[in-house]
């Protein structure tokens, strides 16, 4: 009711000429003229952006306020600087509408507003204030010295005064006036370098159908090399967890469609890749073990008697030392010669035009049928694997089945825009289910092993260094209960993803048509 | 019983018999013309009062069933301070001669008539005005108010009724403020009802005091909880002695006095002329000061 509606002025705008015959159709009274500023955040990845919300910093406040209306705050809170990580907030309501959504993620500054706001209050016969109007002249500084100067007029309607807003409204539209569909950060992207939801963690890879496998999987391979390079500062900066593992997510993406996809690419250069986007994804394996034990202290806190509690504080303080080093070396890495070369090469052969190689035999197939065809042969290796899995079967089985898993669902990924969104979305969601499971009990598995080779560690030093082993000791075993109620899940999930439903679904949407099953196997895909 | 003591009340113009030593025994009514007394037999226990102690908007009444007393100048100015003290506010013109809504430049018109604001729901939400201050908004007055009590009496819970549609406001405000008319009435009970805090003006004249005095016993004969009541000085002229000893008089019994006294100020007569609360037009001011100190305190008791 009070919201407030920004306007686009007309690009003939005449400030003097406007006023004027506003004055000769309301009584108007001026305001002082008020400055104002304002420093706008988000995530890297657009986290607020895409939930359609504005976090801004004004006067010692920290607001977060609907994307189109940085004036109606849903919530505030005091704090001199804003800080990095929603945990450091102070306690309140802003964190915890906050926390959920950002997560993990650092608040990078994204741009600063500075204003010249020149109101008018709209009178009615009794000098009561019916309007607000507002021209508000902002300029718009990122990073760099980049500047951008945009003006827009703000009408504030009054509770009560409905009508006014609306004769208001018209007025604005027939001097050209128009209500303004962007947000703030749209607006500031000349200066920020970056438009809103530039970046997503979510794969979005636009194909045909009938387009040939070759030029297919190179885009799909250039949108992850973008992935990759565009995570290389906030790694090096070390701003937050998250940029190493998108990074992470995209070398492992990489392989996998260079192991998935083939024929599409000569094996020379398929090999030598996938050689070097192996060594890619070992670089950081210790680092993001590292961020994934640190990022879950406080539960691992929580998982203790409190006796204990402190008793693994020695362990976190050795596990901070670790990762600072291997923080490092990463830095390093990404700006070593090896690294610099891999992806100049690669970036090389992304962007060389298709060549006809005897070793890439599949490089012209329709990318419809190769991705139907390995979609499907992957979701039976998946059903068979998981139909072999019982009470009694090894961890390692389980392991493995979750290794199918994450073949299916990056080819899921990279070829969802040739199928219904909303089929795959379904199928997707189901097998998340599953591999959430297995991940789960996988993550469990790694981290009792990792702890138990911990405690040698501490337990040659006196005092407290027993304390640590105990608390460690107690974390096995609290880890050990989880890690059989996560597998006591286990038949029941994958009875869901192996049902009829999700099944018939899969062939209707991958099956290759009947006859195609009958010829001979075509080109070993 | 009840009903029919709320309509005797409603045509009675109330004085009170005060007798210091207890708050005595009955209250003596005066006819606008003759003279007649009543005694309440013992009425039926009250409500618990609050509309929800948990729900964090609070109800603040300025409240005296004598008129000329100051309530909608301490009800305006406390609310223009409540809303520059950064809470959303709404102050209810209760009183059907819209005084309050006058001094905002509001036309004292709520176009769903008291019936429509006994209803509540969206009649109540469509009514309220935008102040020219932030954060500030007014549900006007209406000339139909006069009949709040005739319309009160024909519903269920006639009591509870305005803190139960003040109550859909809840979400919205952090104080709302109550400008009430001067009377004892059925609908002064649901004020009684609906209100966290009681803020009682009082000329330090004998009257004046004398008709306090009446209030409180009100409240004792029908189980308020008085606690909710806190008193302060207004029109005040310390020059006169009058004024001076009546002060000490009320402090010697009545523990809930505040310690801010708004003075006898032209610039308060002024608001008329202005129509605008006196911190916005005369900041600087004595009068504007007095009313400051008065918001701080009455602040100061709600968050403790």
């Amino acid at each position: 009711m009070t919201q407030m509606t920004r306007y686009n002025l007309p690009d003939a705008f005449d400030k003097a000429d406007f006023l004027k015959q506003l004055a000769e159709s309301y009584p108007l009274q001026r305001e002082r003229e008020v400055r104002d500023q304002a420093v706008f955040y988000d995530t890297f990845d657009w986290r607020l952006y895409e939930k359609g919300l504005l976090l801004l910093h004004q006067d010692e406040t920290l607001a977060l306020a609907p994307l189109k209306d940085e004036h109606l705050p849903l919530c505030v809170c005091t704090v001199a600087e804003t800080p990095l990580f929603a945990e450091d907030l102070p306690e309140g309501e802003l964190r915890n509408r906050l926390t959920p959504i950002i997560e993990m993620r650092a608040l990078l500054k994204l741009f600063e507003k500075r204003s010249r706001l020149r109101t008018l209050r709209v009178l009615d016969e009794a000098q009561k204030t019916v309007a607000y109007l507002a021209l508000e002249t902002a300029l718009l500084s990122g990073a760099g010295n980049k500047r951008h100067s945009h003006t827009v007029l703000w009408l504030r309607p009054l509770r009560g005064y409905e009508a006014q807003a609306e004769s208001l409204h018209n007025f604005l539209s027939e001097s050209g006036c128009r209500p303004a569909g962007e947000s703030w950060p749209e607006i500031a992207a000349p200066v920020t370098e970056r438009a809103p939801g530039d970046y997503s963690t979510k794969l979005r890879v636009p194909l045909e159908a009938q387009q040939p496998s070759g030029e297919a999987a190179k885009t799909i391979l250039r949108v992850l090399l973008s992935a990759m390079r565009a995570n290389e500062e906030g790694i090096r900066k070390d701003i937050d967890t998250e940029f190493l593992h998108d990074f992470r997510v995209a070398v492992r993406r990489t392989r996998s469609a260079l192991g998935q996809l083939k024929g599409v690419f000569p094996v020379a250069e398929t090999q030598r890749f996938r050689k070097d986007f192996s060594y890619l994804g070992k670089l950081s394996n210790r680092l993001r073990d590292l961020d994934v034990y640190l990022l879950h202290e406080k539960e691992y806190q929580n998982l203790l008697p409190e006796a204990l509690r402190g008793g693994i504080d020695p362990l976190f303080d050795y596990l901070r030392v670790e990762r600072r080093k291997e923080q490092r070396k990463m830095a390093r890495a990404l700006r070593s010669p090896r690294y610099l070369q891999i992806l100049q090469d690669w970036e090389a052969f992304l962007n060389a035009p298709a060549e006809n190689s005897p070793s890439a035999p599949n490089a012209g197939v329709p990318t419809g049928e190769l991705a139907g065809a390995r979609i499907y042969k992957r979701f039976r290796a998946v059903l068979k694997a998981g139909r072999g899995i019982s009470g009694a079967s090894p961890d390692s089985e389980l392991h493995a089945l979750r290794l199918e898993c994450k073949k299916l669902r990056y080819l899921l990924e990279f070829f969802s825009s040739l199928y219904p969104e909303q089929e795959i979305q379904r199928l997707v969601k189901q097998l998340k289910g599953l591999q959430d499971n297995l991940g789960r009990f996988q993550d469990l598995f790694v981290q009792q092993g990792t702890l138990l080779s911990w405690v040698e560690r501490f337990s040659a030093a006196a005092g407290e260094g027993e304390k640590t082993v105990i608390a460690i000791g107690s974390l096995v075993g609290s880890l050990e209960a989880e890690k059989r109620q996560v597998r006591s899940a286990f038949p029941g999930i994958f009875a869901k993803f192996a049902s009829g439903g999700n099944k018939k679904l899969f062939k209707k949407l991958f099956a290759p048509p009947e006859p195609a099953v009958a010829a001979p196997d075509r080109k070993g895909f | 019983m009840l009903r029919r003591t709320a309509k005797v009340f409603e045509t009675f113009e109330v004085y009170g018999g005060w007798q210091p030593s207890c708050y005595g025994m009955f209250i003596e009514q005066k006819h606008i013309c003759n003279t007649t007394l009543i005694i309440l037999a013992s009425p039926p226990r009250a409500g618990t009062g609050r509309v929800d102690k948990e729900e964090p908007v609070k109800i603040i009444a300025v409240y005296h069933f004598k008129g000329g007393v100051g309530k909608t100048a301490t009800a305006v100015n406390l609310a223009y301070l409540a809303a520059q003290s950064g809470a959303r506010t709404l102050i209810c013109d209760l009183d059907p001669q819209g005084s309050a809504s006058f001094y905002f430049r509001v036309k004292a018109e709520f176009v769903a008539g008291a019936k429509g604001l006994l209803k509540g729901g969206g009649n109540l939400e469509k009514s309220l005005k935008g102040t020219d201050y932030q954060r500030l908004d007014l549900l006007p007055a209406d000339f139909s108010f006069r009949n709040l009590d005739r319309k009160l009496d024909g519903l269920d819970s006639p009591k509870t009724r305005l803190g139960k549609v003040l109550g859909s406001l809840r979400d919205e405000y952090e104080y709302i403020i109550l400008d009430c008319p001067p009377n004892i009435t059925i609908a002064a009970e649901n004020v009684f009802h609906a209100a966290d805090f009681l803020l009682v003006p009082i000329i330090p004249t004998t009257l004046a005091v004398r008709s306090f005095a009446q209030l409180l016993l009100f409240f004792k004969k029908k189980r308020y909880d008085h606690k909710k009541i806190f008193a302060f000085y207004s029109m005040v002229e310390s020059r006169k002695l009058l004024h001076r000893e009546s002060m000490a008089f009320v402090e010697s019994r009545f523990k809930r006095v505040l310690h801010t006294r708004i003075p006898y100020a032209a610039e308060i007569e002024r608001m008329g002329m202005h129509r605008q609360p006196v911190p916005a037009f005369s900041p600087n001011s004595p009068a504007a000061a007095a009313y400051r100190s008065l918001w701080e305190e009455v602040e100061k008791i709600i968050k403790t």
